[in-house]
């Protein structure tokens, strides 16, 4: 059992209210949304089963490594820079995202860029960090918030303002052909395992011993709560109005007797730790991917300048970030994070079974 | 002063001139030796007892030789270390060609006084002594284990500091003393003082801010930290001990906690943390929340602080950064003052100046309650480096604060964890959840087994 395994899985789960997930389901809720989100929590469950199974025949050794071992360098290169890319893409998306959203509702006056900048620079130096370091941040900051996003899960589901019939009339279309687009989107939240490329590095995984059963677990009620919380709150037609589902669904609770008393906020603070944690922890795995790709005569270079090395690839990466918000609009950005969800799911296929196939070879030998 | 012994001679003008070196040519009717030593550096009885008695009753210098080796005397081959070994409080002994050294040095400071900068309620309450072997004996006297090591060291090319690196052989990690020896013997300078410069010279980076290991003046907690398999360094002249690794949690936990019952220990401890959480952050919510987003708090609070603010002039981190200062200077000054000033020097300050501060429309009301109470819960955290540090981290905060407002405050307080998180104490994370802490001062049953 090593408890390290599920903050990136958990931190994935959580993020999903950043990425538009909310939104792609929604807007697809009369049309194979909740098999979708059915047909997810077996193929996430399977495919961490699966990939967990794979690596932890590996003790000490990231995806990369297994790759060097097995895989024709061709293969190998392109995949890693692949999938570093994907990484990179992935904690950019949540950066500009995230950052659009909070100047939306908390400073309408701040410029978008500089906001980015700054977010994005404090992600990129804890991302240099070393493995382990990124890691114990992790559990840190989900150690702070769990409470008070467990908090605003009861808050919304004890408030009046919940209308349970909405959510009874959404059961009715439980069948059907489950939507492409919500299955790329749903599966996103059980995604968090392959972090455990790099990861598996410093922590151990041990399939069996590992409580894997939580994850559909958690990731069922995440799920549920992410889709039906809204629909209850706004109604099954009303709901496709909005643009940020959860920021209004939030902004639709108040805490009576508290300091605060506009839940938004705490759902904005919340969400922001959150979402820093997922940008370190992509933009972490990027830059190691990325430095396993670097030609070996450079890699005492790398090992004598760890903390420069990654520090230069990420903060490249955020350039690239601020530079894709000039080129595109929040409409561009929602259709892009669907596109990117589904060439995710298909290459996380992909890295999942190679990764097995590759273990059960080993175990073979 | 001119001898016979042309050794002595020699020892004599290769030390400068001072009035406390005093050389003694001593003959009892059989033999005659010449004895020189610093008077300063010495215990005259011990010299009386050690050496003039022995002398007097001696027939011959083979009678006298057993006598003073039996008292711990050494002969020294090498003429060039003699110089040294005066300095540190030998007397040398000088018969023809065979030099003796014996140590005869007077103890200053041994007495350990009462605690002064980490008083416990109930528990133990006398510190470390100035003096090294008084500090290994108050060690020795709690901590009565074979494994117990003491490894001496000597740093500082003009000081001669003696250090003893003291720890546990079957708990500490054997990595971590080795990088111990290694860096004590890496440590290249002229003085070493205190406890604290030798923490830096021990540091690795030069810009640090938290500090990586716990100075500590009470014995109890040095043999506690031996018991969890950490390393203690004592230094000589030093009242104050090195305990290493040192993590951040080392720097919240008070001795009390342990003397105290589980319940109250528990709600002391929570309450350090928000106290924590206050001094670091509430100057900055306070700058977000007047500047950026007053619709954050309900709106009879945010009334009642802009209502307490409408004769304040100026931005509210202006008002921030002038109350903050006052506080800075005034626990400044009354840290140097003597004792019966500074009452006044916080009277004046703290009740005066504040409050006309207040009638004169140059602060909120607010602001000086923010201020008390970031001052207040500053004082509630036990080890007093880390409450130096954390006293900085506001200002970071602040300035965060005032350039993005809440959400500047946020990043920061996640950029504090990660900064925290990615130091390391000798190898040994700073900031990790569950360190996994021995339980030795409790039985198994109740409270934490980690």
């Amino acid at each position: 059992m090593n408890r390290y395994f599920y903050y990136p899985v958990i931190v994935c789960m959580l993020t999903n209210t950043i990425l538009f997930i909310p939104s792609i389901l929604i807007k697809n809720r009369f049309h194979g949304a909740i098999p979708a989100m059915v047909l997810s929590v077996i193929l996430g469950t399977l495919l961490a089963h699966l990939f967990t199974r794979g690596i932890m025949r590996f003790p000490g050794k990231g995806v990369p490594e297994v790759l060097a071992m097995y895989a024709p360098k061709w293969a190998r290169v392109s995949l890693l820079l692949f999938l570093s890319c994907m990484w990179f893409t992935a904690g950019g998306m949540v950066l500009v995202c995230y950052c659009r959203i909070l100047q939306r509702f908390v400073n309408p006056d701040f410029s978008i860029f500089i906001l980015i900048g700054f977010v994005g620079l404090v992600c990129a130096w804890s991302a240099s960090n070393d493995s382990k370091t990124v890691l114990y941040i992790n559990e840190i900051v989900i150690i702070l918030n769990l409470p008070f996003i467990g908090f605003i899960l009861f808050k919304a589901l004890a408030s009046q303002n919940m209308d349970w019939d909405a959510v009874r009339v959404m059961t009715h279309y439980s069948f059907g052909i489950p939507s492409w687009e919500s299955l790329a989107s749903a599966s996103h939240i059980f995604t968090g395992y392959v972090n455990w490329t790099i990861f598996n590095r410093n922590f151990q995984v041990d399939a069996k011993r590992q409580f894997l059963w939580l994850i559909p677990l958690v990731g069922t009620t995440v799920l549920i709560t992410t889709f039906f919380i809204p629909i209850g709150f706004h109604g099954t037609y009303g709901v496709d109005q909005l643009n940020y589902i959860w920021e209004s669904t939030a902004d639709s609770m108040r805490v009576e007797f508290g300091f605060i008393e506009r839940v938004l906020f705490i759902f904005l603070l919340l969400y922001l730790s959150i979402a820093m944690i997922y940008i370190m922890t992509t933009w972490h795995l990027g830059s190691e991917l990325m430095k396993s790709v670097v030609p070996r005569k450079m890699n005492p270079l790398l090992v004598n300048h760890a903390r420069w090395s990654s520090w230069i690839i990420i903060c490249f990466f955020a350039v690239i970030t601020e530079i894709s918000t000039w080129l595109f609009d929040e409409k561009k950005y929602m259709v892009l994070s669907s596109a990117w969800f589904q060439l995710r799911l298909i290459s996380e296929v992909v890295l999942v079974v190679v990764i097995y196939w590759i273990g059960k070879k080993k175990g073979k030998t | 002063m001119q001898t016979d012994n042309l050794i002595i001679n020699r020892i004599m003008s290769s030390l400068a001139s001072s009035v406390d070196l005093e050389t003694k040519h001593l003959n009892n009717g059989k033999f005659e030796v010449e004895i020189v030593y610093l008077s300063s550096m010495i215990e005259h009885t011990q010299i009386n007892k050690n050496v003039s008695l022995p002398f007097l009753v001696s027939d011959s210098f083979e009678n006298f030789e057993h006598a003073i080796t039996s008292c711990g005397a050494e002969k020294v081959a090498d003429f060039s270390q003699i110089a040294s070994f005066l300095l540190q409080g030998y007397v040398v002994i000088g018969y023809f060609s065979d030099i003796y050294c014996l140590s005869v040095k007077r103890a200053l400071n041994n007495d350990p006084e009462e605690t002064k900068t980490e008083n416990t309620v109930i528990g133990p309450s006398k510190a470390f002594a100035e003096d090294l072997f008084t500090n290994l004996a108050l060690i020795r006297f709690r901590y009565k284990k074979r494994e117990l090591t003491v490894e001496p060291y000597e740093v500082g090319t003009s000081s001669k500091t003696k250090i003893l690196l003291a720890f546990d052989a079957s708990l500490a990690k054997p990595s971590m003393i080795e990088l111990v020896r290694d860096k004590l013997k890496a440590i290249d300078v002229d003085m070493l003082q205190a406890s604290g410069q030798l923490e830096k010279l021990l540091n690795d980076t030069n810009y640090s801010l938290f500090p990586t290991v716990l100075i500590t003046e009470r014995p109890d907690r040095a043999v506690l930290n031996l018991s969890h398999g950490k390393a203690v360094l004592l230094i000589e002249g030093a009242a104050f001990v090195i305990v290493l690794p040192a993590v951040f949690f080392d720097f919240m936990s008070a001795m009390d906690d342990l003397y105290q019952s589980f319940w109250i220990t528990r709600s002391l401890v929570f309450l350090r943390y928000v106290s924590l959480v206050i001094t670091v952050l509430l100057p900055a919510i306070y700058v977000s929340i007047v500047s950026y987003n007053p619709e954050l708090f309900r709106v009879q609070l945010t009334l009642s602080i802009s209502g307490s603010r409408s004769a304040v002039p100026y931005p509210s981190y202006v008002e921030v950064f002038i109350m903050l200062f006052m506080i800075e200077a005034l626990t400044e000054a009354s840290l140097r003052l003597p004792k019966f000033i500074g009452s006044t020097a916080t009277t004046v300050g703290g009740l005066i100046l504040g409050q006309a501060a207040q009638q004169a429309g140059l602060v909120s009301s607010i602001m000086i309650i923010i201020t008390s109470a970031v001052a207040i819960s500053n004082y509630v955290i036990p080890i007093n480096s880390m409450s130096f540090a954390m006293r900085f981290v506001k200002y970071v905060l602040i300035a965060f604060a005032s350039f993005f407002g809440i959400i500047g405050t946020s990043v920061g307080f996640f950029l504090l964890i990660s900064y925290l998180a990615s130091l390391r104490s000798f190898d040994e994370p700073y900031l990790k959840l569950f360190i996994g802490e021995k339980n030795v001062s409790y039985p198994e049953s109740e409270g934490d087994s980690t």
